[in-house]
């Protein structure tokens, strides 16, 4: 029996609920954002009792359906004040599924700053006093806890930053290994959880299942195993050389983020890219080719270590080498790893850090290029010094306080590593989609889906479809890597069809991935949103960039067609 | 003319190259297909031809002293 888990925390009670009919269909985000606009005022405190923080796998999660294990997690943001969804890889989805819940809703406010561990297991699910593990980054609060507790096959956790509820904290989920690297990184998701009082949710093993029933099994293994076979064959370079493989495509076509968003073009390039971070691994007996989550056939994630073989950190991905990397002038390697460790650990968002700090080293709090101040201001972030928490808030914040003018954020979230003025459509997605500036709501990859990464035309159009293709894929628990292509919706609507026994079709999946954003779009409307922020920062209007002496040129009426025609 | 390739990814594996940049000398009207055929990377294996920092297809006619950046299929993440 498949159910809905409500966890009060303001009455410390568990409610196990039938899956209402209108949620049946729905998975990962679509489910987390439909839950949000269905019972969170858009205009509450994102910290506060009245805010709610959604985790689901998806709708294919569980299944053969090959890299299906993704986990969303949704809640109103304190980062963008809109709505959000945050997903991640590891072990948690793929549990979750295999316990039969559809979607933990975490409501309510503890009255003291006691904290708490929800524990769940395929009969029973507590809430346990965790107070001894106050202050504790993830690798501590995971290490306890699988030293306390037997059969546990995941644990969702937060560090230091989300206890202190800042706007940058996340929300850990552990690797295969029981690392807690992978990361619902964007929009502050750890600072919801951390209002809730809730410092960690422990998953007892299960055996691994679907969420409800396949209705043709055979039919459906065919379609998955035909799939995985060719996402084995197509994806080979992500096996090998892990995400980082496309900081050389971006540098040379001159968007890669360098000295906060000066630059398209990187120097240390050579030191930090794919093929760095490859021999690094091979020299310091890391591992590539790491699957992050169970059913992976991509396996882009990573282990590691430094010079003397001792580990470091896991997932260790192109955002972050980018905008711990380039974007501050960086070019050690080794401490952009310790960055993305430290990270990890007190559960903070990389990339939102990587465009903090830029910002901090443009106000000239520290230079340029500085490894070692680098650390330090991250180090304060878990410390909570004051600085810390101005950073720990966020780029936007850091531009406040120091009054610096290139900011880099749209609804206040630190861009992603493709410069907007190159990859315009890109632009376009960070511009328009409800998450804020997001490259994994709708990536316009310069060279693909057929317009001129360089001109403003048929930006909007591709941003529109892709955020639509997108929004399906983080529906089903799919990692992305599965291709946002027409393809991959086709063979979606194919594997649902064996699911249900009844054709599904991709207009189907397409219309329902439109509602999702269209509901997301009337919530941050809810929350008094308006046109004014799908805009990108001023300078990427006016400041031509230098690798490619050109702006962001996209019209501004254009981005509010973006879904004009779906509007109320 | 002389034309700078740079094979990124795998296709450096299937060049068997021992370094990521190799400069050739190509005759006059050479296009992105000529610079394929002659190291022997089929184009399935290219998804992205970048030149001098600026997408291009496949027929795109060389100029000297041009940097072709060869990509295989690539994702962001």
């Amino acid at each position: 029996m498949i159910k809905i888990m409500r966890v009060n925390m303001s009455n410390l009670s568990i409610i196990n609920e039938d899956v209402p009919d209108r949620y049946m269909n729905l998975g990962g985000r679509a489910i987390t954002s439909q839950i949000l606009c269905d019972e969170v005022d858009p205009k509450v405190y994102p910290l506060g009792e009245g805010n709610k923080l959604v985790i689901a796998p998806g709708l294919l999660t569980g299944t053969m359906a090959p890299s299906s294990g993704r986990l969303s997690i949704g809640s109103k943001s304190p980062l963008t004040g809109g709505i959000k969804e945050s997903n991640a890889g590891g072990t948690a989805a793929t549990t979750l599924a295999a316990l039969g819940i559809k979607a933990i809703i975490v409501e309510g406010k503890p009255t003291d700053c006691q904290k708490f561990i929800l524990k769940v297991s395929d009969k029973t699910a507590e809430l346990i006093p965790a107070d001894e593990l106050s202050g504790f980054g993830n690798y501590q609060t995971v290490g306890n806890i699988l030293s306390k507790y037997q059969d546990i096959a995941s644990v969702i956790s937060i560090g230091q930053a989300g206890e202190q509820q800042l706007a940058t904290a996340t929300v850990a989920v552990t690797d295969m290994d029981k690392k807690p690297c992978r990361h619902c990184g964007r929009g502050g998701m750890g600072a919801v959880m951390g209002s809730k009082g809730l410092k960690a949710i422990i998953l007892e093993k299960a055996i691994k299942k679907p969420l409800g029933e396949i209705m043709d099994g055979e039919g459906f293994k065919v379609i998955a195993r035909e799939w995985s076979k060719k996402l084995v064959e197509e994806r080979k370079v992500l096996t090998n050389f892990g995400t980082a493989i496309t900081m050389n495509f971006i540098n040379s076509v001159g968007g890669l983020p360098t000295h906060n968003f000066s630059y398209g073009q990187f120097e240390g390039v050579e030191r930090i890219n794919g093929t760095a971070l490859a021999e690094r691994i091979k020299t310091n007996g890391g591992k590539a080719g790491h699957a992050c989550s169970p059913g992976c056939v991509i396996r882009c994630s990573n282990v590691y270590n430094d010079s003397q073989g001792e580990y470091v950190t896991s997932g260790f991905e192109y955002e972050t080498l980018c905008l711990l990397g380039s974007n501050c002038d960086i070019d050690d390697i080794d401490a952009i790893a310790r960055f993305d460790r430290l990270c990890d650990d007190f559960g903070i968002d990389t990339m939102e850090i990587g465009c903090a700090v830029a910002v901090l080293m443009e106000a000239g709090v520290i230079q340029f290029g500085d490894a070692a101040g680098t650390e330090r201001i991250i180090r304060e972030i878990a410390e909570g010094t004051p600085l810390g928490r101005v950073v720990g808030q966020g780029t936007a914040v850091v531009g406040k306080v120091y009054n610096v003018e290139r900011v880099p954020v749209v609804k206040g979230q630190g861009l992603p590593s493709y410069d907007p003025r190159v990859a315009k459509g890109t632009g376009v997605t960070y511009a328009t989609s409800p998450m804020g500036a997001d490259h994994t709501a709708g990536n316009i990859i310069p060279g693909r889906y057929g317009v001129d990464n360089l001109k403003p035309e048929g930006q909007v159009g591709a941003s529109r479809l892709v955020q639509t293709y997108t929004t399906v894929i983080d529906s089903m628990g799919l990692c992305l890597f599965v291709g946002a292509v027409e393809e991959t919706i086709e063979t979606i609507a194919r594997l649902l069809s064996k699911m249900r026994g009844q054709t599904v079709t991709s207009e189907e999946l397409l219309q329902r991935a439109e509602q999702t954003i269209m509901a997301e779009i009337e919530f941050n409307r809810r929350s008094g949103m308006t046109a004014n922020d799908d805009r990108l920062p001023e300078f990427f209007k006016v400041e031509r960039i230098s690798s490619q002496s050109t702006v962001f040129d996209v019209e501004d009426g254009e981005l509010d067609q973006i879904f004009a025609d779906k509007s109320a | 003319m002389k034309i700078t390739v740079k094979l990124n990814g795998i296709i450096r594996k299937t060049v068997k190259s021992d370094t990521n940049e190799i400069t050739f000398n190509f005759p006059d009207e050479s296009r992105v297909a000529d610079v394929l055929r002659v190291l022997g990377i089929p184009p399935q294996e290219v998804e992205i031809v970048i030149i001098n920092g600026v997408y291009c297809s496949n027929d795109r006619l060389l100029k000297p002293n041009d940097v072709v950046n060869l990509f295989p299929p690539i994702a962001g993440g």
